[in-house]
């Protein structure tokens, strides 16, 4: 198991590392070749013909002359930093489902009951915890990015919270010092170095992401001790525990978003990808 | 004493021709931001039957310093194009309608008191400002920005930013989806099914 998600994601990125037109004529090639992979890179190939018209401008702008017309210009600004291509839509539809049917079967009365038996005080403090020992992923990426000063508020914040803050279950960093953790990861860090988001995907589980992002939730997994936790049952858990626990603070946020949204999909594609590149830009 | 009186008087007339002639855009947002929450935390709505006054009353004053036509142009992009001059203004009502009845649930649901923290203002020109704001809750703080524009000299609302997602940018993406296939009527069709979803899931749960 822990090897396959590796070779899924080398794949991708051989996949993403061609650029539009190689990908458009492989598409093309593999349906002369497969006529079982015909419908999935015939979507592959309309959609990127679709997503290239988004960059150029429309021709009939001209005639329209309004005296207010800022708000035309100012949609093609911001799209282009937090664009994502969307080929592998059919399997990103299957996993969206799979997840919202996950979250509204097993995650949330899961996080519920959690809730319910667990005293505020607690999770505020498994979450501290957990946030504590991830400090090595956000301090190497505070480095990685340039930003001595983030790094040393972090490694302050976890001698801190590790000694006076009981192994981090409290955050007397940010309580008497104001120090807030940097939200630093390495998909934040290729996004600084330039690295595109490549296309969106969909994982199991783990919700929206794009190829950069799970590359570097790839390489972060290495820098989170729980990741050497022994045997793999018990790394599972715990990850699967500080899942629950998290997600008992945002019980009703995924309905929100929904309830919110015209196309869901859309809407959470959007939002995704929108707060990716405001992390990366801060 | 009488001279205390007249200096103070001076004051109040420079202090309030100051403030008018420099409407900084944090100000102008202010006010209305902290009514909506002094109406939020009013105990006389508490009771569930209040639940439709307490809305349009933050409604009214969000309405003050949101501005709609704005929020509704920016969502639509170039489809505002596809709509003609009575679909525009129904869509504009529509669309206001819809975020009041949606945001305000989530609001009312969650709010614990909270108040709001204006951190700071950003003129990014003589006519647009990014206004700064966070909402400090048990285990986090959520950012929430607001994008201003000024308008007869006095600013308003266009676009809200929760945690770097950009709100009209979202609904954008998702009329465009929508727009490429449907018709203007047919999208303002679904906002107003949704509207209907959203008032009878209130009563189910109220």
């Amino acid at each position: 198991m822990k090897i396959f998600f590796p070779i899924l994601l080398l794949f991708l990125f051989w996949l993403n590392s061609a650029d539009g037109v190689s990908i458009a004529q492989s598409a093309e090639d593999s349906v002369n070749a497969s006529g079982r992979l015909d419908r999935q890179s015939q979507v592959t190939a309309e959609s990127l013909n679709n997503h290239s018209p988004t960059y150029s401008t429309e021709s009939d702008d001209e005639d329209f002359e309004e005296e207010d017309s800022d708000y035309l210009y100012e949609d093609e600004e911001d799209e282009s930093e937090s664009y994502a291509s969307d080929p592998l839509k059919p399997w990103n539809n299957v996993m969206f489902h799979f997840n919202d049917k996950f979250y509204f079967w097993i995650l949330k009365p899961i996080g519920r009951g959690y809730r319910a038996i667990m005293p505020d005080m607690v999770r505020i403090g498994v979450q501290n915890f957990f946030l504590n020992l991830s400090t090595p992923t956000r301090f190497v990426n505070c480095l990685l990015q340039g930003k001595g000063g983030d790094a040393e508020i972090e490694f302050a914040r976890f001698l801190t919270n590790t000694t006076i803050g009981f192994l981090g279950f409290l955050d007397p960093a940010k309580a008497f010092h104001d120090l807030n953790k940097k939200d630093e990861d390495l998909g934040q860090t290729l996004g600084v170095w330039g690295v595109d988001n490549g296309w969106y995907i969909i994982m199991p589980f783990l919700g929206p992401s794009t190829v950069r992002d799970s590359a570097g939730r790839f390489g972060d997994m290495f820098l989170n001790p729980l990741y050497y936790l022994e045997p793999v049952q018990l790394s599972t858990g715990v990850w699967a525990f500080e899942k629950i626990n998290d997600i008992s603070f945002r019980i009703g946020d995924y309905e929100t978003i929904k309830e919110a949204a015209f196309d869901p999909y859309e809407s959470i594609r959007d939002g995704y990808l929108q707060r990716r590149a405001s992390k990366v830009g801060r | 004493m009488r001279y205390s009186v007249l200096a103070t008087a001076i004051l109040l007339i420079m202090g309030s021709s100051l403030s008018a002639e420099a409407a900084e855009p944090m100000d102008d947002l202010r006010g209305p931001i902290e009514q909506a929450i002094r109406i939020l935390k009013d105990p006389k709505y508490n009771d569930l039957v209040m639940k439709d006054q307490q809305r349009m009353e933050v409604m009214s004053v969000i309405k003050k310093i949101f501005s709609f036509n704005e929020i509704s142009k920016r969502a639509l992009g170039r489809n505002w194009r596809k709509f003609n001059l009575q679909q525009r203004q129904v869509f504009e009502k529509t669309f206001a309608d819809f975020l009041g009845y949606t945001y305000f649930k989530k609001i009312r649901d969650s709010y614990q008191g909270e108040n709001v923290i204006f951190l700071s203002q950003e003129k990014i020109s003589d006519i647009k400002a990014l206004v700064k704001t966070k909402i400090p809750r048990k285990n986090n703080e959520i950012p929430l920005d607001y994008r201003m524009l000024r308008k007869k000299g006095k600013w308003q609302v266009y676009d809200v930013i929760i945690e770097g997602v950009s709100l009209v940018k979202n609904y954008r993406t998702q009329f465009k989806k929508i727009l490429g296939k449907e018709s203007p009527d047919q999208l303002i069709d679904r906002m107003r099914k949704k509207i209907v979803e959203q008032r009878e899931q209130d009563k189910i749960s109220s």
